[in-house]
């Protein structure tokens, strides 16, 4: 009776043999057909835009940067970027490849603009040590549609959008129009740095753009005399500064700076119209209204810089060489006035350098502002390093102690933007330094 | 009987039908997308390597950028493609070819990496040091911060140079051992090296401070350094250290020297007048 029962299981197991395993795959393919027809359209997609594709990363930590790609069938892409003036002017070509890994994925495999956002080395293109901007290189592929690709960076999480390119832009970048425009905008606005839009409001809003950080600020004051800044990354385009999220003041949106280079202005759309940004003389937001906005200490160094009084030049100049022949033998490395908005104090921080070592003497002090913008500072008292050179600092620190002070800014044509402090009773005696 | 002989017919048919009903299915005519390793349309550069490198060699020079290649906690960039063969040219006229001349081919082709991992930024580390080249297992050398490779920059080059015969002298003596009285030459092996200054390994009789981290890199380090500072610079850094160093510093030249005789019939200094004279002819 049991070996009955063992042949009827063998019998099962024969005809169970037999039975052919017939999954079929609810797509119809292989996941490896699928996968390697969709590498085919990715490619040809990629490759097949004529005119090649423009797009704009944003690294976390500010700012914008702008590519344009044209992707080769030879696995070989010519770029050409808005990280430099010569990348914005001369096309590079280096290799990429598109690879299946966890998805399909473009990776840029050799050295090309898009790595300087990326390299670790910060001597290449500034970015932290270590890390670069945290910008991929190597993306996934997440949605191709007609004219569009979106992708996500692999190791950062990196959003890029590529976007097809017409042929008259092709022939743009090939000719230098985008090195062109970079150049144009940006000495325009180093020649013309007080630049305001005006609405229908009537309300003069500040332009500030920052072209090392790629940043586009609108700073105004508002009815009830608070500061507000509006503040988003830019990037640069054919067409001018591309905005990476669009600002709106009082009901007027707009996405993009255009540049008009017939008329040489910026200009923007709102509803249709246009909206010219303007020139002005001077600040539109006083400079010690922007204290602690845009920036908050000056850096004075050693040398001369436009907008020293010669009173200021002798007694600075006499103080740094006393320093230097006194018992200490420090050499000065720079002043900075840093100002502590929220508290109401301003230290005078004096970096001076002994034997190859950096060392501060810092001379606290509290000061108060009218609402007009005019300073009075009152000193604290200081031990320390501060101590140790205060007779030879004293000339300098009694003006800041006794004289009452305004701040404002100057434009130079080598230094750019400075900001200077000017003594009220003694307008014989003021000075600038580089606002930080 | 006729039972046994139904059984006996079961059993066949059982077995049978097994065989019988193999799958069709081949395994080559399933295509898994990127299977054979990367693929990418070959240029110039790629006939170039080879021929100078896999051919004769059998070794892989992967330039474009491999992310499993390398440790995944560091942020490395790409090396420049017109990088690459400024420096492969070099390693071939200051590595290859010398130990080719000195011991031959097959010697070569025994002991050489097969894989270089090429890397075009420096590997920053948390220790604030920087990573110029590892080796893994005697196959593969990755190469860092060849994005500055410059030939006319000979401290760079030679930097370098000098990380590929360190890797290569390790493979040497993994496979046949120094001889063990070459570790109680020096005191004061430590693994914080980095601490201290190249003066303070030289009288302890280390050539580099990086000597000093461990018996083996010690053995590498003075001969990747006789190599590649060639006898007049090997003799000007031993100069520099006081007389009992430098004692020392004869004792483990000496065994170098007899190592490579015995063990690999090569003349190391033949082998360091021929890498010498490659440096001095890039």
């Amino acid at each position: 009776m049991l070996y009955n029962r063992l042949y009827i299981l063998l019998l099962a197991f024969l005809f169970a043999a037999c039975s052919k395993d017939k999954t079929e795959s609810l797509f119809g393919e292989k996941p490896e057909e699928r996968l390697e027809e969709a590498m085919k359209e990715y490619k040809a997609t990629l490759t097949g835009s004529a005119y090649g594709w423009k797009t704009a990363v944003y690294p976390a930590a500010g700012g914008g940067y702008a590519f344009y790609f044209k992707f080769g069938t030879n696995d070989r892409v010519t770029m050409y970027s808005d990280v430099t003036l010569d990348a914005a002017t001369d096309g590079l070509e280096s290799t990429y490849r598109l690879k299946a890994v966890q998805r399909p994925s473009i990776l840029f495999d050799t050295y090309s603009y898009l790595h300087l956002l990326s390299d670790p080395d910060p001597n290449v293109y500034g970015g932290a040590t270590g890390q670069g901007y945290a910008i991929d290189f190597e993306y996934s592929i997440d949605e191709v549609s007609a004219d569009t690709i979106k992708l996500t960076g692999i190791a950062n999480n990196t959003k890029m959008v590529l976007v097809k390119a017409t042929q008259a832009e092709a022939d743009a970048y090939a000719a230098g129009d985008f090195a062109s425009l970079i150049d144009n905008a940006e000495s325009y606005m180093a020649q013309n740095p007080w630049l305001y839009l005006e609405f229908s409001d009537g309300r003069k809003l500040q332009v500030s753009v920052n072209t090392f950080t790629k940043n586009f600020t609108l700073i105004y004051i508002d009815d009830a005399g608070q500061v507000q800044l509006l503040s988003t990354a830019y990037s640069y385009t054919l067409n001018g500064l591309y905005l990476k999220d669009p600002i709106t003041y009082n009901g007027n949106t707009f996405h993009e700076v255009f540049w008009d280079p017939v008329k040489e202005v910026f200009y923007v759309t709102v509803n249709g119209q246009r909206v010219e940004v303007k020139v002005s003389p001077s600040s539109v937001v006083p400079a010690h209204r922007l204290l602690g906005v845009d920036f908050s200490s000056l850096i004075v160094p050693p040398q001369a810089l436009p907008g020293w009084s010669a009173d200021f030049t002798t007694i600075y100049s006499t103080a740094a060489n006393a320093i230097r022949t006194g018992p200490y033998r420090l050499t000065l490395y720079y002043t900075e006035f840093a100002f502590d908005v929220a508290q109401g104090i301003m230290n005078v921080d004096v970096y001076v350098i002994q034997n190859n070592t950096l060392y501060l003497a810092e001379y606290p002090f509290t000061y108060t502002k009218t609402a007009a913008g005019v300073f009075k500072f009152t000193g604290q008292t200081f031990g320390g390093n501060a101590g140790l050179i205060a007779t030879e600092m004293k000339p300098l620190l009694d003006y800041i102690r006794n004289d009452r002070f305004t701040m404002d800014f100057l434009v130079d044509s080598q230094e750019g933007k400075l900001a200077q402090l000017k003594s009220v009773e003694r307008p014989t005696f003021f000075f600038s330094g580089y606002p930080q | 009987m006729k039972q046994m002989q139904i059984k006996l017919l079961m059993v066949f048919i059982f077995l049978g039908s097994l065989m019988a009903c193999s799958k069709d299915d081949k395994i080559d005519s399933v295509n898994i997308p990127g299977l054979g390793g990367e693929t990418w349309q070959k240029g110039p550069l790629d006939f170039w390597l080879d021929s100078v490198f896999t051919k004769p060699y059998n070794i892989e020079v992967k330039y474009r950028f491999e992310r499993y290649e390398l440790t995944l906690d560091k942020t490395l960039v790409p090396v420049m493609e017109s990088k690459v063969q400024p420096v492969m040219s070099s390693i071939q006229k200051t590595w290859i070819a010398p130990y080719i001349a000195e011991a031959g081919e097959t010697f070569f082709k025994t002991y050489c990496q097969k894989q270089f991992v090429l890397v075009g930024s420096p590997q920053f580390n948390s220790n604030n040091t920087i990573t110029l080249g590892t080796a893994e297992g005697g196959r593969k050398i990755v190469l860092f911060w060849l994005n500055d490779f410059v030939l006319t920059d000979k401290p760079f080059v030679k930097e370098m140079l000098h990380t590929i015969h360190h890797e290569f002298a390790h493979i040497l003596h993994q496979t046949i051992m120094y001889p063990v009285e070459y570790k109680r030459i020096s005191t004061g092996y430590t693994g914080s090296w980095n601490d201290y200054t190249l003066d303070e390994a030289l009288e302890r009789g280390f050539i580099t401070q990086y000597a000093r981290s461990a018996p083996d890199e010690d053995f590498v380090e003075m001969i990747s350094t006789m190599l590649v500072e060639g006898k007049d610079g090997y003799e000007a850094i031993i100069a520099e250290a006081p007389d009992d160093a430098q004692a020392k510093f004869r004792q483990k030249e000496e065994i170098v020297v007899r190592y490579f005789m015995e063990n690999y019939n090569i003349d190391f200094y033949r082998l360091q007048t021929r890498v010498q004279d490659a440096i001095d002819n890039l």
